[in-house]
């Protein structure tokens, strides 16, 4: 399946996933507690040259994030409107930095890692009975049902076409939520039985 | 598995996987629903002509479907667990969007708003149901009105406002361009639900 990590070992890659979450939780609080917008322009300006300094793929990540900057730049406009402008280049700079470093963990840490430093973390949820190894279980599953779901709702569509001559309308949902729902019994058997 | 009886079939899907109660046909739906919250996001926007260029994406249409049709505690999960698998980094946020980085977007709010809204969804179906078995359409229509809208702007809002430091009331005003989308995204869910073959056990959509 696609994913948002970049697949090129960068020098960001070396660092390990904990380490990077925990930095990317001390920036957040940094980023809430400040005050003035000079001081996260400076920050940005860092997060960018972060990604600049992984080269390519990293510009190109960069370039990837341009769908935010319409609703950033709303967001901006119609606070400095409202409030101030002071008030709106601080939470323009602060959601822009905060995304993009979040951002950053994510293109540099391959999704098994994340796996293995936040399952842990749902070791106190073994007391309510939900073993860490079932919540691996789901993300496999999902994981596995995307790709899987979208090919059926092609299918489908394909199918609905084939018929009407026309474009699908968002009736095709209940087909697809009916086919969709009886292939989970199929594999709930399937998983049971393996057990 | 097709050589199974139906009680055989029946007790193998029902085996505890934890000790809260979560079967094996649970576990397996409500990671069904998570990846069904992440297609509709790949469906393609429809632009609606009064929302003004806002896209409109059917990904709270899977909200409030896993709250109707897996009730609230299993619904909520899905929605749990959908959002792990972004937060893990996977690209399936309507646009592709996903990543660590969404959690600090001015849309955090409403998405954890979507699990609350689950919930809520799901506990009012199940309640409005109890007083009008026939009227699986308008059971449905109020339960997406309370839970898929009304729930999920509860968390929505505040969470723009305290992402971009606004006040509630202008949080509020920005973000009621999305209401007419919402609505309609209601309709379909009751629409959904008013059609879905029922089968004999009263779950939806059995495979024999």
């Amino acid at each position: 399946m696609i994913s948002l990590y970049i697949s090129r070992a960068t020098w960001l890659h070396k660092i390990p996933a904990g380490a990077k979450l925990a930095g990317l939780a001390v920036a957040s609080i940094m980023a809430m507690q400040a005050g003035n917008w000079r001081a996260l322009a400076l920050a940005c300006a860092v997060a960018i040259s972060i990604y600049l300094s992984l080269r390519r793929p990293g510009l190109a990540r960069l370039w990837s994030l341009r769908i935010l900057v319409p609703l950033v730049l709303g967001i901006g406009i119609f606070q400095g409107l409202v409030m101030s402008w002071e008030a709106a280049l601080l939470s323009v700079f602060r959601i822009f930095l905060m995304v993009i470093l979040a951002d950053l963990v994510t293109a540099s840490t391959p999704m098994q890692d994340m796996m293995r430093v936040v399952l842990p973390l749902f070791a106190p949820f073994k007391l309510i009975g939900l073993q860490p190894k079932i919540l691996a279980l789901c993300v496999a599953l999902v994981i596995r049902f995307i790709p899987v779901l979208a090919a059926q709702w092609a299918a489908q569509s394909d199918a609905w076409r084939a018929r009407s001559g026309k474009r699908p309308g968002f009736k095709l949902i209940i087909p697809f939520i009916s086919r969709a729902l009886a292939r989970t019994d199929q594999i709930a058997e399937s998983i049971a039985a393996r057990k | 598995m097709q050589n199974l009886s139906p009680q055989e079939s029946k007790q193998a899907q029902d085996t505890p996987a934890t000790r809260e109660g979560l079967g094996y046909r649970d576990i397996v739906r409500i990671a069904l629903f998570a990846a069904v919250i992440a297609v509709l996001g790949l469906v393609p926007r429809f632009d609606l002509p009064f929302t003004a260029g806002v896209p409109i994406t059917v990904q709270t249409l899977g909200v409030m479907l896993a709250g109707l049709i897996l009730g609230p505690r299993n619904g909520a999960l899905a929605v749990l667990l959908f959002l792990f698998v972004v937060a893990l980094g996977a690209p399936v946020l309507a646009g592709g969007r996903g990543g660590l980085g969404v959690f600090f977007g001015p849309t955090v709010g409403f998405l954890f708003g979507w699990v609350a809204g689950a919930l809520a969804v799901g506990f009012t179906y199940q309640q409005l149901m109890r007083l009008m078995p026939e009227r699986r359409f308008i059971a449905a229509l109020l339960a997406s009105w309370l839970g898929g809208i009304f729930v999920i702007y509860l968390f929505g809002v505040p969470g723009i406002a305290l992402v971009t430091g606004m006040q509630i009331s202008k949080a509020m005003m920005a973000s009621l361009v999305f209401v007419p989308g919402d609505i309609l995204k209601s309709l379909l869910a009751a629409l959904v639900m008013a059609r879905l073959p029922v089968d004999r056990h009263g779950t939806f959509g059995a495979s024999r």
